[in-house]
């Protein structure tokens, strides 16, 4: 006799990568989404930047700490209620560049000179003391749907700052120097804009 | 929800939105407001906006896109230039 097979939509299933997209944190005009029309792997237009490749791909964490609220009459609890929640997004980036030491440094000014008449052209990192703001925009595939079969799923967070111990290795030939990022949201969970793409235009 | 931000990409990837526009100006600005681009001792684009001649626009743009380095221009450059 044949066991249980739960109910299951196997389209629900999901593998596949994300690309991340980084702007700078402006209060005054909040980053946006890009329209609903474009469609998967799009290029953000500027002020989004691409975060570029990665070690091991995009891990997004989300992290609900909450307070028993307990009596003595039950051996349960009766609720339970928020005491903390985090977004983040860590990711390991793999282009050795000044734009990704910033990201992953937390922020800093880059200063660039063109080159000229006997003047080389440079690019200069100063890393800021105090850690700058980003918005963060990451995307990847939805569920197929009926008519859609690379839906996107895109994810916004307004303010996030990035904190983390870097560790950069430069070898001969073992492996290619990367910059380990913590990205952390600083919004309220209200804020985070979580969509997808699941039905065409009719 | 649409992309409300009328700026839109230049230097890296973009194109010189005043090219062939007859000496109008154009508005520059470095992505993040900290950074400088430089391009002679005179020409220097900070993170606020300044205006700059059609051929300074031209020499800044392809400069940056050179450099990799990412501006923001206003007006914005055509789609599909």
């Amino acid at each position: 006799m044949a066991g249980l097979t739960p109910t299951y939509n196997r389209l629900n299933v999901m593998t596949g990568m994300a690309a991340l997209w980084m702007q700078p944190y402006d209060p005054n005009t909040p980053a946006v989404l890009p329209d609903d029309d474009e469609v998967l792997g799009f290029t953000w237009t500027t002020p989004w930047e691409a975060l570029g490749a990665t070690l091991e791909g995009v891990t997004f964490g989300f992290a609900r700490k909450a307070n028993d609220i307990m009596i003595e009459e039950q051996p349960g609890p009766v609720d339970q209620r928020t005491e903390s929640l985090s977004f983040t997004v860590a990711v390991e980036l793999s282009e050795d560049t000044l734009e990704t030491m910033r990201r992953a440094y937390g922020g800093g000014e880059i200063n660039t000179t063109a080159p000229g008449a006997g003047q080389v052209g440079t690019k200069e990192l100063v890393i800021s003391s105090e850690i700058q703001h980003f918005a963060l925009g990451l995307e990847g595939q939805a569920p197929p749907r009926t008519g859609l079969a690379t839906p996107w799923r895109r994810v916004l967070i307004p303010d996030v700052t990035s904190v983390a111990e870097v560790e950069t290795t430069y070898r001969r030939s073992d492996q290619q120097r990367t910059y380990k990022c913590t990205f952390t949201s600083l919004v309220p969970p209200e804020q985070v804009v979580i969509r997808e793409l699941n039905a065409p235009a009719s | 929800m649409a992309d409300s931000n009328p700026q839109a990409a230049a230097g890296s990837g973009g194109a010189a939105s005043s090219e062939g526009s007859g000496g109008s100006k154009t508005k520059l600005r470095c992505l993040y407001p900290t950074d400088t681009f430089k391009l002679d001792d005179k020409t220097v684009v900070t993170g606020e906006f300044k205006e700059f001649s059609a051929t300074d626009t031209k020499k800044i743009m392809d400069a940056a896109k050179a450099q990799d380095v990412k501006l923001i221009s206003d007006p914005p450059p055509k789609k599909g230039s």
